[in-house]
């Protein structure tokens, strides 16, 4: 009896332990949690703070502020609507998060493809005078990021996306994204589970492939 | 004992709880607002939440004794506190100052249209708003003219403001003044701006209360601040119904250069549409332009602009005496013009500015008469900037011109005459941005000046400020002092002139919310120590005055329809004036009571095509008629106008393509700009007469621009948001 009783004591402090020697996979885990279930700006303001406080806390990984960048992003394409000046600030922020988790892993096709996206918030700001500047450079991380990683999804994704918003005689339109849906498709399939590492991007894809298969078959 | 050490042990496992922290509290500004997405934590922790919008958050820590607290919020400076973590619950109140220079939500505003950089998001004409607007037909004075507080004279084409006359609006580019910034042409025919709205990034239109870094307009400053390196490597055509254009630019990494000639000639588009004028050589011109950038570090850039370029006409012109008759009279114009200027931050901390112009313009005007005129003016400028904190900026510097007048007149039975002047111009300035808070942001500018020409020196002080009374909305006021040295056409017999010179105040309120722009602003201005012109030319002087007073209304609402965009302008405007051969105070030719201006923009993405429609109404002018008593008597009949444009954007052998047409005055409304009087009665014992109104009752332009290489433009559409 006295020895089962330590040993539930122990095997509950070993928990505890282990639990505590990972406090940064379980404070990833939850705040990813955090981001899943983020429904507008102020949520992913939330869900960036999280993450901006597990980067101070652990200055060697690059995902925390991999992460925060992407929190940051996406509440501010949520802004521009109602605070355009605010959704401009927040993606410096973005800006600033990227940069460190860049600084701290330069040769990641991941940080490409985020660098592309921060550009294409930078775009919002004004498309018809901006997209001259930035397209090219949209499309420069994004094929830099294939490079250094064939098997990364999001680079096809965010092209197909991106190639989809713009008119067609630039050579945007439902047509020309296609081919980059279909191929981003095949690499989400590949991925198997990553963990803490970046795979957003698949149910958008896959939501999108569909609409334009179905738009191709009413043709 | 198996009890007490099974308690011991559960009371172990229990232990870390009872050292836990709670942290409750509010993040509030310093004046009271609470502050929703605030950051709280304590840094090498994960332990930390963010506030809710009320302000409130809440969250527990394990760690235990002293531990810095940490508020980050977007807008506000960083928040520190020492916290003594001992258990328990901790109730806090956070106050965050708000951070002057992050979230500049105020911004002088007064007397100003300032082209958004990329954060202002004030009144904004960027290239392609000038581009697409109808009536402008792709030149800056012409869009300008759509803004209130501007009063349209066909017969110039210049940009008049609040009640100025032309030479009143100066314009500056990348800070240097422009000596010659329309075509030169003869009066009645009217000019364009010589610059495409495509070379500039932003454009600051400021009608009046302008900062004391320009100087030498009464009125009105046109800031025009040029692109930096171009985009990429293309090569260009147009074809237009009035010549065509060929442009080379190439992009490097850190260096562009762009290469250009134009052509144009107006008499195929006059053989098709019947002029009032008749042309014996239709207007026509020759120029070529470069344009050189070089980076030369992070933030400096070297830029480089020079242009010439050559135009001729000859025409039927209305003979002085006898106004219906003509005679034939020939202009040939040639122009130089350079600018350099190079920008950079100097230690991390001040902003230097260095930049020289130099202009040539000859005009030679020969009719019954031969008048050559030569103008030439060469100029430095030196400005530093620097931020003192984050709460003062101060900026100041120093400009030198040099200028150079030479007129020969001739003529068979009178004579010759011969006029040079020459100035030497010096200029300092200083002035200070002090940003008290958010809400609170004044300047105080102070310039001083010298003309060796006038042998005189002024003091001109400057103030304005601005307030924000609630989100998105502030006010603003501006007054100053501006002096300007006449012109060198009113100094051919004395130089013995005082600087004309205007007092401007102006209160200012506007509110910008997800994209409408209300804007109002009232104004009085006071001009004295204007020239006075006699017959003998020995009594000119310098004691003409005046005043003009007025609103000016502007909304803009590029939100409520999707792809419209369009803009309203009303100006009201007072104003008399007792000036060159003015018997005593009157409304001078310029002015009209009342403008009005629609400006309608629509993008039709189906269709790749952009539409505009512009409508302008002015009330009646006033014309001096010598055939009935008084002064500036007459009245001219109201204008109206209706101009539409079109641009359709395809791709031409797979190069990006824009077909542009424009046509001014569709309704074809009679649009009179005076009245030209004989200068001496004829046989009846009345002054004969003329009309003044446009070489023909509409202008149709078509072009063809053709970008080899390219699928996209800086100045084309790139998304479906116009």
């Amino acid at each position: 009896m006295k020895q089962s009783i330590l040993l539930f004591a122990l095997a509950l402090d070993y928990l505890t332990l282990s639990a505590q020697s990972n406090p940064y996979q379980s404070a990833m885990e939850k705040a990813m949690v955090q981001i899943d279930s983020a429904r507008g700006p102020a949520d992913f303001q939330a869900a960036a703070n999280t993450f901006a406080r597990i980067a101070a806390a652990e200055p060697g990984q690059w995902l925390p502020p991999y992460y925060a960048a992407f929190c940051h992003l996406i509440g501010a394409f949520q802004l521009f609507q109602e605070d355009a000046p605010k959704a401009l600030l927040t993606i410096d922020l973005a800006q600033a998060s990227l940069d460190k988790a860049k600084a701290l892993m330069p040769q990641e096709s991941e940080i490409n493809v985020m660098q592309a996206y921060v550009l294409i918030g930078r775009l919002m700001e004004n498309p018809m005078a901006k997209g001259a500047e930035i397209t090219p450079k949209v499309f420069a991380e994004l094929e830099q990021a294939a490079a250094m990683n064939p098997a990364n999804p999001r680079a096809p994704f965010l092209r197909g996306t991106y190639v989809l918003n713009m008119p067609e005689f630039y050579g945007g339109g439902a047509a020309n994204a296609l081919p980059y849906f279909e191929k981003a498709a095949g690499l989400f399939e590949k991925e198997s589970d990553r963990g803490l590492l970046p795979h957003w991007g698949k149910g958008t894809n896959a939501k999108y492939l569909e609409q334009l298969q179905q738009a191709g078959k009413g043709n | 004992m198996r009890t007490g050490f099974l308690f011991l042990a559960l009371f172990g496992l229990v232990a870390p709880a009872l050292a836990q922290t709670s942290l409750h509290g509010v993040v509030l500004s310093t004046g009271g607002d609470t502050l929703v997405g605030a950051n709280v934590w304590l840094p090498g922790t994960y332990d930390g939440a963010t506030s809710d919008p009320n302000g409130r958050f809440a969250f527990q820590t394990d760690t235990a004794g002293a531990r810095m607290l940490l508020v980050t919020c977007i807008g506000y400076d960083t928040f520190r506190q020492e916290l003594q973590l001992a258990g328990g619950l901790l109730r806090l109140e956070l106050r965050l100052h708000e951070n002057a220079s992050a979230l500049q939500e105020v911004v002088i505003s007064a007397g100003s249209f300032e082209a958004a950089s990329d954060r202002r998001r004030a009144v904004v004409l960027t290239p392609l708003d000038i581009a697409l607007t109808a009536s402008a037909t792709a030149d800056i004075a012409g869009a300008i003219a759509t803004l209130p507080g501007t009063t349209r004279n066909g017969e110039s084409g210049q940009i008049l403001v609040r009640g100025g006359a032309a030479y009143e609006t100066r314009t500056f580019i990348d800070g240097l003044y422009v000596q010659n910034p329309y075509n030169s042409t003869v009066p009645n025919v009217p000019a364009r701006n010589r610059f495409s709205p495509f070379l500039f990034k932003g454009t600051q239109f400021s009608t009046g209360g302008y900062s004391a870094e320009y100087g030498q307009a009464l009125s009105s400053a046109l800031i025009l601040n040029t692109e930096d390196l171009a985009p990429q490597t293309t090569t260009g055509l147009s074809l237009m119904s009035v010549g065509l254009g060929l442009a080379h630019t190439k992009r490097w990494e850190r260096r562009s250069l762009a290469v250009s000639g134009t052509y144009t000639n107006l008499s195929p588009y006059f053989a098709l549409v019947p002029q009032t004028i008749q042309w014996m050589d239709a207007p026509q011109s020759a120029g070529g332009e470069l344009i050189f950038r070089q980076q030369t570090s992070e933030a400096g850039i070297l830029k480089v602009y020079a242009s010439f370029n050559r135009s001729w006409m000859e025409m039927q012109y209305p003979d002085p005496f006898r106004p219906q008759e003509t005679l034939p009279l020939r202009l040939e114009a040639d122009n130089v013009y350079t600018n350099v200027s190079y920008r950079d931050i100097l230690n991390g901390k001040w902003i230097l500015f260095a930049g020289g112009a130099y202009t040539f313009n000859r005009d030679q005007v020969a009719s019954g008469f031969g008048n050559d005129q030569e103008q030439q003016s060469g100029q430095m400028r030196v400005a530093l900037t620097r931020p003192l904190g984050e709460k003062i900026k101060v900026k100041f510097g120093t400009e030198y011109l040099q200028g150079r007048f030479n007129e020969t007149y001739r003529d068979g039975a009178a004579g010759h005459y011969h006029t040079l002047r020459k100035e030497r111009y010096t200029a300092g300035f200083a002035e200070t941005d002090l940003f008290f808070s958010r809400k609170w942001v004044a300047r105080a500018g102070l310039r001083t000046e010298y003309s060796a020409l006038l042998g005189r020196a002024n003091l001109a002080p400057r103030v304005s400020a601005a307030y924000v009374l609630g989100k998105n909305e502030q006010v603003a006021f501006a007054a100053g002092q501006f002096y300007q040295t006449p012109e060198y056409q009113l100094l051919r017999s004395t130089t013995d002139f005082s600087f004309e010179q205007a007092t401007h105040y102006m209160l200012n309120y506007q509110r910008i919310r997800d994209g409408f722009t209300f804007r109002i602003e009232g104004y009085y201005k006071e001009y004295d120590h204007l020239v006075k012109t006699a017959a003998d030319a020995s009594q000119a002087n310098n004691r003409g005055n005046g005043f003009a007073r007025g609103l000016d209304v502007f909304f803009r609402d590029q939100r409520t329809f999707r792809n419209v965009d369009y803009w309203v302008s009303y100006a009201f405007l007072d104003t008399k004036r007792d000036y060159r051969d003015f018997p005593g105070a009157a409304i001078p030719v310029f002015a009209a009571t009342h403008n009005v201006s629609v400006v309608y923009k629509q993008w039709f993405p189906k269709h790749n095509t952009a539409f505009g429609a512009t409508f302008a109404f002015q009330s009646p002018r006033p014309y001096h008629n010598p055939n009935r008593p008084g002064f500036n008597q007459g009245r001219t009949p109201a204008y109206n106008d209706l101009s539409v444009n079109a641009s359709y954007l395809t791709n031409l052998w797979g190069h990006f393509t824009i077909l542009y047409v424009s046509a001014t005055n569709i309704f074809g409304f009679k649009q009179v700009y005076g009245y030209q009087y004989g200068e001496a009665p004829d046989a009846t014992g009345l002054f004969p007469s003329r009309t003044i109104t446009p070489p023909a009752k509409r202008f149709l332009f078509i072009g063809l621009f053709i970008n080899f290489g390219q699928r996209y433009r800086a100045d084309a559409v790139t998304t479906e948001d116009i």
